[in-house]
């Protein structure tokens, strides 16, 4: 009994060795990790009263919505709206939800409309960026959204908790000090999600980003760099995305009163996808048949929008390139344009 | 499942949690067991199959060895656990090169052929097990050894996770009888153990994986870089792999020790070597070991002549060279060995040298020979590391030769690495933590070793890199 009191306060001194030291050196090294949706709130909360409507989603949105040619469009047509791109790569739900109430919390007086992507958590070996806005990797937040997570009824709950429990260990303990050090001596960022907040939250990709064959796509030998887009050559890929896992249905409409919840109007938006893996096409049926009962904005497929379609359009399999996201703003502006007409006239 | 991986720290807590609880001998045997089988299958666990046929066969041959009466029999239950044992070493690990080989060569000929490959990958440390197992029926039939009749400890020598995929080659009669005790926990050196591993992430995770990038930058265009920089490469790596492997190992004997196990060491400071003999006697130790006493002395060791013992030396290292890996890199680089090896034979069989490094000139004889014992241990690490031996010759050529058209640079940024692998090799050489470790109470042995692992993981690269022997 006695050796068993001694190594238990030995576990625990080691324990606070360890986050004694993690927490008072935490000030040299958290400037590492800036998150791409605190730098975004910080720009939201300068102009907060002036915005009414916000996109919210992965990098579709934060690559794909301009704030500018939206509103350029509406008034166009005589609506004066502000608006803020809160998209950020790998962004799923539980994250969404998470910096809307981030965004409640500012109190932005004149917000109305939350134009969301129905993005599920990606749940991909070493990918920890699905809890970076939820802060998932801190002690405090992660708890919170565990509990939330135990409460929900999210398909791979468990898998989900132990990426949050992997994400916090791995928080506590790898800030990697000397690969810093020598990484910015090689004048090179850390981590991806440091990129630029942008024009309102919007940064599109252009073609000259690309490392992979950029000198070929610049000289005009190739029309676009990367991606396999096979499948877009097989006659019936579009309405060929898989069927969503049980649960995901559950956690959209979960997440759909969480807006309502804080006040605000959900409208989901379906951008053009060349992947078959993502369930949008699937949520974009269930909205077209009333299982689903929320307005949408959507690319609804080659038939509609073939330019969006064509394997050049595309800077990668996830993203259009610059000009075609120009275009499919001023279509998905067009289409909440016609959205509001339709309640003015209820 | 690697040792920096945070998956293999709650895999540890777990097992090290039920292990010390087990009333029993035979369950804590099985549960380490089944322990092993989930680390190894974590990584693919159709590969299983492999481990289970060599436990099976090396078992049931080591049983009906001593049974055995005629040498005849006996030779041929040998030549059954050699050719299942080598057979998949040499399907899974050397089939393709082989193949490959015989095309070039027919190729040469002007012929030329079709040969089929396989579509394989090599299983994680399979090198190693095997050369476990082959070593345990060795020496039963030179009878050296009793075999087990235990089939659960045969299979836990064979499998015991934390040498499993990259050693230390653990010998059956260094093993098998700690299976016969049961341990108790009081009887772990615990202090040893937490700065064992402690040391062994260190080497690891901050100074390999911090310096793995600068390697890759250089290996990936050698040719656009100065003669200078294919030095500072060339060290950085011969920094990289002694930090990956030895901390790999220092990792897997301090797991060992925490569970009341213990392995050999397999480090010594190579690179404090004042000769190659020397270099072979601190890398690698049980791989040598089991060189010199599994291959060497049965071709002949130092019987003979001369010339018979340069030729068993460069077989050897040749061999050693493939055990590596399969290509013709691995073979050079082993033959480079062997070469450094019969001319150190020689030049320490020179009378005026033997008297110089017993008198007043020790010293500098020693200095020098750690230098050129690093210098060529560098240039061996060149085909080692090159993807190819046609990459390997240029790199090799601004090595020797100071020459290169490149004119990148890798620049100083590399110095502060070097500068703290040199110390940490210094520090653990003369041991000045572990000496004080036993000396200062508990409570704040326990608290100062939270605090340098905190130091460890800030220090640490942002991303684990898999170890590179695995690849063995």
């Amino acid at each position: 009994m006695k050796s068993f009191v001694r190594y238990t306060l030995a576990f625990l001194l080691v324990l606070g060795g360890f986050w004694i030291t993690r927490t008072v050196m935490e000030p040299v090294t958290e400037e590492r990790v800036v998150l791409l949706s605190d730098k975004k709130l910080e720009e939201f909360a300068q102009r907060k009263d002036s915005y009414q409507v916000i996109f919210i989603g992965t990098s579709r949105v934060y690559r794909q919505l301009s704030p500018a040619v939206f509103e350029d469009e509406l008034a166009r047509h005589g609506i004066e709206m502000e608006t803020y791109n809160f998209g950020t790569p790998s962004q799923g739900l539980p994250e969404q939800l998470h910096v809307l109430r981030q965004i409640h919390e500012l109190e932005p007086a004149n917000l109305r409309y939350v134009i969301f992507e129905p993005d599920f958590v990606q749940m991909v070996d070493g990918n920890y960026l699905s809890f970076r806005s939820i802060k998932m990797h801190e002690l405090g937040p992660f708890l919170n959204q565990s509990a939330s997570i135990v409460r929900s009824e999210y398909p791979s709950k468990p898998k989900l908790l132990i990426r949050g429990i992997l994400a916090t260990a791995h928080h506590y303990t790898n800030f990697g000090l000397l690969s810093c050090v020598v990484k910015r001596s090689c004048g090179e960022l850390v981590y991806d999600d440091q990129a630029p907040v942008g024009d309102r939250g919007y940064s599109p990709l252009n073609m000259d980003m690309h490392e992979y064959r950029r000198d070929e796509f610049l000289a005009g030998e190739i029309d676009v760099i990367a991606g396999n887009f096979d499948a877009m050559n097989e006659p019936d890929w579009w309405p060929n995305s898989p069927p969503m896992p049980e649960g995901n249905r559950a956690n959209l409409e979960r997440f759909i009163a969480g807006i309502k919840e804080l006040g605000y109007e959900p409208i989901l938006f379906i951008p053009p996808l060349a992947y078959r893996q993502y369930y949008h096409h699937e949520v974009r049926k269930s909205v077209e048949t009333g299982e689903i009962d929320i307005p949408m904005l959507a690319i609804r497929g080659p038939e509609i929008d073939p330019e969006f379609y064509e394997t050049g359009a595309w800077f990668d399999r996830g993203h259009l390139h610059r000009e075609n996201t120009e275009v499919m703003t001023r279509k998905i502006a067009l289409q909440f344009k016609d959205y509001l007409d339709q309640q003015t006239a209820e | 499942m690697i040792f920096v991986e945070l998956r293999f720290f709650f895999f540890f807590a777990a097992v090290f949690l039920v292990y010390w609880t087990l009333p029993r001998n035979f369950t804590r045997k099985l549960f380490l067991l089944v322990s092993s089988y989930v680390f190894y299958g974590a990584w693919n666990w159709k590969f299983l199959s492999l481990i289970l046929v060599s436990t099976i066969v090396d078992y049931l041959v080591g049983l009906q060895l001593p049974k055995a009466e005629s040498r005849q029999r006996r030779r041929g239950l040998l030549l059954c656990s050699l050719i299942t044992n080598l057979g998949l070493l040499g399907t899974f690990k050397y089939f393709n090169f082989f193949v490959d080989s015989a095309a070039d060569l027919l190729s040469f000929l002007g012929l030329q052929a079709n040969l089929p490959t396989l579509n394989v990958i090599l299983p994680v440390g399979i090198s190693f097990y095997t050369f476990q197992t082959l070593s345990y029926t060795i020496d039963i039939y030179y009878k050296k050894l009793q075999p087990t009749r235990n089939f659960l400890d045969f299979a836990l020598f064979v499998a015991f996770f934390p040498q499993l995929v990259a050693g230390p080659i653990v010998r059956a009669a260094e093993f098998l009888p700690q299976l016969h005790r049961y341990p108790a926990f009081a009887g772990v050196d615990k202090r040893f153990c937490m700065l064992l591993f402690l040391i062994g992430f260190v080497k690891k995770a901050c100074i390999a994986d911090n310096v793995a990038p600068m390697v890759d930058e250089f290996f990936a265009a050698p040719s656009t870089f100065t003669w200078q920089s294919t030095w500072l490469a060339v060290w950085l790596f011969a920094v990289q792999i002694y930090g990956d492997f030895s901390g790999y190992s220092d990792m897997a004997i301090a797991t060992a020790g925490f569970l009341g196990f213990r392995l050999p060491k397999n480090f010594g400071h190579p690179y404090l070597a004042t000769s190659i003999t020397d270099f072979w006697r601190r890398w690698h130790i049980s791989l040598s070991g089991w060189l010199r006493d599994y291959l060497y002395i049965p071709l002949g060791g130092n019987r003979g002549t001369k010339l018979f013992q340069y030729r068993n030396l460069m077989l050897t290292m040749l061999l050693g060279g493939l055990w590596h890996g399969a290509g013709w890199n691995f073979i050079i680089w082993g033959g480079l060995h062997g070469l450094a090896l019969i001319l150190d034979k020689i030049v320490h069989g020179m009378a005026v040298i033997r008297q110089s490094t017993e008198s007043g000139l020790k010293w500098l004889f020693r200095g020098l020979g750690l230098v050129i014992t690093f210098y060529w241990v560098c240039l061996a690490w060149i085909f080692f590391r090159a993807p190819t031996l046609a990459e390997s010759i240029p790199i090799a050529k601004s090595y020797i030769l100071l020459n290169s058209s490149g004119t990148e640079s890798l620049g100083f940024r590399i110095m502060p690495s070097l500068a703290v692998f040199a110390a940490f090799h210094v520090v653990t050489y003369f041991q000045f933590g572990r000496r004080l470790s036993y000396r200062i109470p508990w409570p704040v042995f326990a608290f100062f070793y939270g605090v340098a692992f905190a130091f460890a993981f800030m220090l640490a690269a942002p991303t684990y890199r898999a170890f590179i022997y695995f690849q063995f």
